[in-house]
């Protein structure tokens, strides 16, 4: 848009300069300079202000000696060149003032475009007087021109707020792609977890089927509450609560406090948001160590907001760490300690890009 | 002690004033001389002085830390017992003078050690308490030591002090001096409004503090 006003201006200017007919309108050496200068600190000033270098105070230097030009410029006038010097005032100096302000807030150019052209004719007609249709020609023509620089702001701001548009619906479109794609994700990955837990649930059922299993064995009952707890735990990764690892965890146990296991669940702290990955992670291991529990096990989550460790303290022993299924990611790391029947798993999740906590404890 | 502890129960609900009575009776060394509900009879009654006051800070489906004060400022020693277990909630519990605080799921063990702890003005930190002081974020909170901090989270973590003792390769006494060591800095940062002087020195006689340290200096 400001090339199509610096088009404008310089097309302005260029038939401003073949109206060979037109009386010449500064003849007096003073306002000669003065319109050199003009010209000169102005352009410096436009290129200035558009490279974004200095711009507060180019563009009152400009606004300054544009004043000063007019004064001089009025003040040596001479009685034929009233029309000139009015649109030269709203032409040349009034589309170099459009490139200066074109990005202002809307009033204030309007003000500007506006407010300028009329302080310019009143104090022509009242410093020169001149006859009616001098009068009527300036005032058309400082309309005009006035007419033409409003429509090229307003056409400036139509297309900025254009752009703006389009690229607000593009950003719009990005991000429920994004989103689109992460459900799906998501989605995916969950059927994958209910394929792999209909798998699970087919070859138990097929075992006991065909009498390869009993149910009176400690470890097929071991086997058949662990895909239990996975599929609770596999539910309950759907349900919108505050504090997902809780809710999980709560849903690991289940399966234990069934048979009978007393279970404490003590949090001190507040649990910060974990990715599905690094809790699946922590509850598996709990969800093991809750299976090989006989009677008592006491979880307990120390919470902060970069760091949060899971302690499972139970009786029982033989852990089969290799039934964990989700293994530990770099965030999450898992120490088991087993001594006369106890059983002392550790899930310790650090924040990906925060630093370890002060309560961490050794492994 | 040759005297048995004297212990006042104050609580609303008759049933766990019995289970309670009957806990704490079933120990030779502790005597129940009073139950109630109200904690104005109890301090109204000059010739009850009990060593212990067990009491549950939810009275008459009211969440009161104001009995806790006014008890401490008579004197009493005062065990808080209570089902909400909020790391906050006990904080503001040890801060309006109490000298223990037990979780009412902790059972007969911890209770029982708590009230003879206390009636010997000697600390006592059980598991949940462990749970609430190493989460205290507060900028008052004494400075504890590696090893005090890990054995109050390994306490906390497990309950069981011969697991903390096994896991920090130290022996059980240790543990428990770990512990009672960072219960002495809280009562030292001065979060109990009672008198102190009985407890720190009890704490020197056991070495869990040092008389230099009583100056100020605590590192």
């Amino acid at each position: 848009m400001t090339a199509v006003v610096v088009v404008m201006a310089a097309a302005w200017n260029v038939w401003h300069a073949l109206a060979a007919d037109k009386p010449a309108p500064f003849v007096h050496p003073a306002a000669m300079v003065s319109i050199v200068l003009t010209a000169l600190t102005v352009s410096i000033a436009v290129l200035m202000a558009r490279l974004q270098v200095g711009t507060y105070a180019i563009r009152v230097l400009a606004l300054c000696a544009t004043g000063i030009s007019i004064a001089t410029v009025t003040a040596y006038i001479p009685d034929n060149a009233v029309e000139e010097i009015g649109c030269w005032m709203s032409g040349t100096v009034g589309w170099i003032g459009v490139l200066l302000i074109l990005h202002w807030q809307l009033n204030i150019v309007g003000g500007v475009l506006i407010g300028l052209p009329s302080l310019s004719f009143a104090t022509l007609v009242l410093m020169q007087q001149p006859a009616h249709p001098v009068v009527l020609r300036l005032f058309s023509g400082l309309f005009i021109t006035v007419g033409v620089q409003i429509c090229a702001v307003l056409v400036d701001r139509v297309i900025i707020q254009a752009v703006r548009t389009t690229v607000s619906a593009t950003h719009s479109g990005v991000m429920i792609a994004a989103k689109d794609n992460a459900a799906r994700a998501v989605q995916t990955g969950r059927l994958r977890r209910f394929a792999e837990m209909d798998r699970e649930f087919t070859r138990l059922l097929a075992d006991f089927a065909h009498g390869g299993i009993e149910p009176s064995d400690p470890a097929v009952r071991r086997r058949c509450e662990l895909a239990v707890g996975r599929m609770r735990r596999l539910l309950a990764e759907s349900d919108t609560v505050e504090t997902p690892l809780l809710h999980e965890l709560r849903a690991s146990a289940d399966a234990a406090e069934r048979r009978g296991v007393v279970v404490e669940l003590i949090v001190v702290g507040d649990v910060p948001q974990i990715a599905t990955t690094a809790r699946r992670a922590i509850t598996e291991a709990a969800l093991v160590t809750l299976v090989a529990t006989q009677s008592h096990a006491r979880i307990t989550v120390l919470a902060e907001s970069d760091a949060v460790t899971v302690s499972v303290f139970a009786d029982g022993g033989g852990t089969p760490l290799e039934q964990i299924r989700e293994p530990p990611t770099e965030e999450v790391s898992i120490d088991v300690q087993e001594e006369e029947g106890r059983l002392w798993l550790e899930a310790h999740w650090t924040a990906p890009s925060g630093s370890r906590s002060s309560m961490t404890i050794p492994s | 002690m040759d005297s048995p502890i004297r212990v006042a129960i104050i609580d609303d609900h008759p049933v766990v004033i019995e289970g309670v009575e009957s806990w704490l009776t079933g120990d030779s060394r502790i005597q129940v001389v009073h139950t109630g509900d109200d904690v104005d009879k109890l301090t109204a009654d000059d010739r009850l002085q009990p060593d212990v006051v067990l009491l549950d800070l939810s009275l008459h489906g009211r969440l009161d830390l104001d009995n806790v004060a006014k008890l401490a400022d008579t004197g009493q020693r005062v065990v808080v017992y209570s089902q909400f277990t909020g790391h906050g909630l006990i904080l503001r519990t040890l801060e309006s003078g109490a000298r223990e605080f037990v979780a009412k799921h902790e059972g007969r063990e911890h209770l029982v050690k708590a009230v003879v702890a206390v009636a010997a003005d000697q600390p006592y930190v059980g598991p949940v308490m462990a749970g609430a002081l190493i989460s205290d974020g507060g900028a008052d909170r004494p400075k504890l030591s590696e090893q005090e901090r890990i054995a109050l989270l390994l306490w906390f973590q497990s309950s069981s002090k011969a697991s903390v003792a096994r896991k920090m390769q130290v022996s059980p006494h240790t543990v428990d001096m770990y512990i009672r060591r960072a219960r002495q800095k809280y009562e030292k940062a001065g979060r109990s409004a009672y008198s102190k002087s009985e407890l720190l020195a009890r704490a020197i006689e056991d070495n869990l503090v040092a008389p230099e340290e009583l100056n100020g200096d605590t590192p």
